[in-house]
């Protein structure tokens, strides 16, 4: 629901000539659609919901053929974006990725160390962000342009790469706009470790500080995280939210899984990026011993879907673990469509929530976890901020330490649960799980940014 | 008209490490299908020993001999250097310039192979699955002797998740 004010100028006839009175909020995000990255469904929800909320919206992004170098793509997410928003696309970092030899230079041939390290030390001077920083000129320049052409009312960034903060930061220096800092990750907390990263006074950590000075809000996926920043920011505080990650109802077909019909051996199932931090060997051999322990899983398979790592080239490491269990009915299935997960979703009996160990990690899956009304078997440890999110989930099986002893159990107990689990189980679940939606999430930040703008705050 | 390609596997690692079980199709897997005619694809390698069905040819420099210039460079002691300095990384700097990069080592056993020469000579593409191989794919398209080259490490998922088609239906 568009706030009262907001409602009102977007009310107003639009005739022809006249400019339009609604706010323009211009988004920066390097991952949105057709980008396969996991950040990209956050960015293409949160635009959305500014279009739906009544803002006019303008998205600055790489062009397309970034993605299908660097990342992957994923076409059929360029579909979910509202019709009302107008997306610009800028190259990013053309050399990078770059597969036609004859664009090859002498230097990346006579030495593709030389050549990168060089290319590195360039970008970092632009901007302190190693792989990311030769965007700053262009996301500046496009920014500016978008601006003249069309005044910017507020922009969000959503990082990382940081170097998404760069146009807030120039449209505000230049022309007193306000901006958002979303950050989906964290700039100097090493979300794994809890520790800093890099020194107070390193020139990033400064820049952060000034950005964060100047942001109307900073947005943080969880409590923690915005914990630590409120810590070392305390005069800033009072702008900084959570606006939590959430599962996507667009995506996620709930009905096909309640209505599934069960086959007689168990399919357990993760779905999600598959990477070096989360316990993904206790995991296996949690599951070897599973199936030794529970005649439910004798005949059950372990299904993984997800991409091996984060980068278009498969983390081998991943890949030859997941093969070392293959005897024990371990398959991997390759990666999943956002469009398609719910038909995933509805192979699946049961599903195994591995993430790494940390205080400020939640994962996205969570929440969509949550969201099918399955059965959780949830492997990880319980310091892991995810633990607060399903807090009070109704068919969950926590392990109460990362080891395959406890991940055993914990699958043995959800197994045995999910072979008798009923639909009205499963809906109980889906039910309860209403809350985690993305746009319960991001709704009262548009919202009360809608009132400020309409205020005329950084008019 | 059936074209012709040439996948170049430069480096020494075991097969297994050179699968892809997954991923973002590769240029050589969109080249096979969207050939109308067919493709011919031929393989060089460094000792790559996972059966690849379809293939028009397989050249394996893996039993060949070393170049002179690589065996005077080993009795230099050329090559105990490049191990040592591969363990810090202003040594792998130092080494990707240096004569005995793998890349630089690969191109002179491709050169010194017949075999391979040809391979190259008959194909219309050349495609470096991997870094080793690049110099080799971007010399033999400065010689002319391929009209399109490109770097796709995808490509080391031949025959495991793609197979190769010589005609289409």
């Amino acid at each position: 629901m568009a706030s009262p004010k907001l409602k009102a100028m977007t009310d107003l006839p639009v005739a022809a000539g006249l400019p339009d009175a609604r706010p323009h909020v211009l988004y920066v995000a390097w991952g949105y659609p057709p980008s396969r990255g996991a950040g990209m469904y956050r960015a293409l929800a949160t635009a959305n919901g500014f279009a739906r909320e009544g803002w006019r919206v303008t998205v600055l992004t790489a062009t397309r053929e970034t993605f299908e170098r660097l990342n992957g793509t994923d076409p059929e997410a360029e579909t979910s974006i509202h019709p009302d928003i107008k997306v610009v696309r800028i190259p990013f970092d053309p050399d990078r990725g770059e597969g036609d030899l004859a664009k090859w230079s002498r230097l990346r041939i006579f030495s593709p160390l030389l050549w990168n390290g060089l290319r590195w030390l360039r970008a970092l001077a632009g901007f302190p962000e190693v792989a990311y920083g030769s965007w700053r000129r262009p996301l500046a320049a496009a920014a500016q342009s978008i601006h003249e052409a069309d005044p910017v009312s507020l922009v969000v960034g959503t990082a990382n790469p940081n170097v998404d903060f760069v146009p807030g930061d120039h449209l505000y220096r230049r022309f007193g706009v306000p901006y958002v800092m979303d950050h989906r990750d964290a700039w100097h907390l090493n979300v794994y470790t809890g520790k800093r990263v890099g020194s107070r006074r390193s020139r990033s950590n400064r820049l952060e500080r000034r950005m964060l000075d100047h942001a109307i809000e900073a947005w943080f996926v969880n409590a923690p995280i915005r914990d630590w920043h409120a810590q070392n920011h305390p005069e800033r505080a009072n702008r900084f939210h959570v606006v939590a990650n959430g599962f996507d109802p667009a995506f996620l077909d709930r009905s096909k899984i309640e209505k599934r019909t069960r086959p007689a051996d168990l399919t357990v199932g993760y779905l999600g990026t598959i990477y070096g931090p989360i316990p993904l060997r206790e995991t296996l051999e949690g599951w070897r011993l599973a199936r030794q322990r529970s005649s439910v899983l004798a005949s059950a398979s372990l299904v993984f879907r997800g991409r091996l790592g984060h980068f278009a080239e498969p983390d081998p490491e991943a890949a030859a673990l997941l093969d070392e269990f293959r005897d024990d009915r371990v398959i991997y299935a390759g990666p999943v469509s956002k469009t398609q997960v719910s038909a995933v979703y509805s192979e699946f009996d049961l599903l195994l929530l591995i993430i790494s160990r940390s205080r400020y990690v939640t994962s996205g899956k969570v929440f969509e976890y949550a969201a099918t009304g399955l059965p959780i078997a949830a492997l990880h440890d319980p310091i892991s901020a995810a633990t607060s999110v399903l807090d009070g989930y109704p068919s969950l099986f926590a392990a109460d330490e990362v080891s395959a002893e406890a991940f055993a159990h914990a699958i043995v107990a959800a197994s045995e649960f999910a072979a008798t689990m009923t639909n009205h189980e499963i809906l109980a679940a889906q039910e309860w799980a209403q809350h985690l939606a993305r746009d319960e999430q991001l709704l009262p930040r548009i919202t009360a940014l809608s009132e400020l703008i309409g205020n005329g705050v950084g008019a | 008209m059936i074209r012709s390609i040439v996948v170049i596997i430069g480096s020494r690692h075991d097969a297994s490490q050179l699968s892809a079980l997954a991923g973002e199709p590769s240029r050589l897997q969109q080249l096979i299908e969207s050939s109308t005619d067919g493709v011919s694809v031929t393989l060089i390698s460094n000792g790559l020993d996972r059966p690849i069905p379809g293939l028009a040819a397989h050249v394996n420099l893996a039993a060949t001999q070393p170049s002179a210039i690589d065996r005077v460079l080993s009795r230099l002691g050329a090559t105990a250097l490049f191990r040592r300095l591969a363990t810090f990384p202003i040594g792998r700097l130092l080494n990707s310039m240096g004569p005995v990069d793998a890349g630089r080592v690969f191109w002179r056993t491709v050169r010194g192979s017949r075999d391979a020469m040809e391979a190259l000579a008959a194909a219309d593409i050349a495609i470096a699955a991997d870094m080793p191989a690049v110099r080799t794919a971007w010399k033999a398209l400065r010689a002319q002797r391929v009209t399109e080259a490109y770097y796709d490490h995808r490509a080391t998922s031949l025959g495991i998740t793609f197979g190769i088609p010589t005609a289409r239906n």
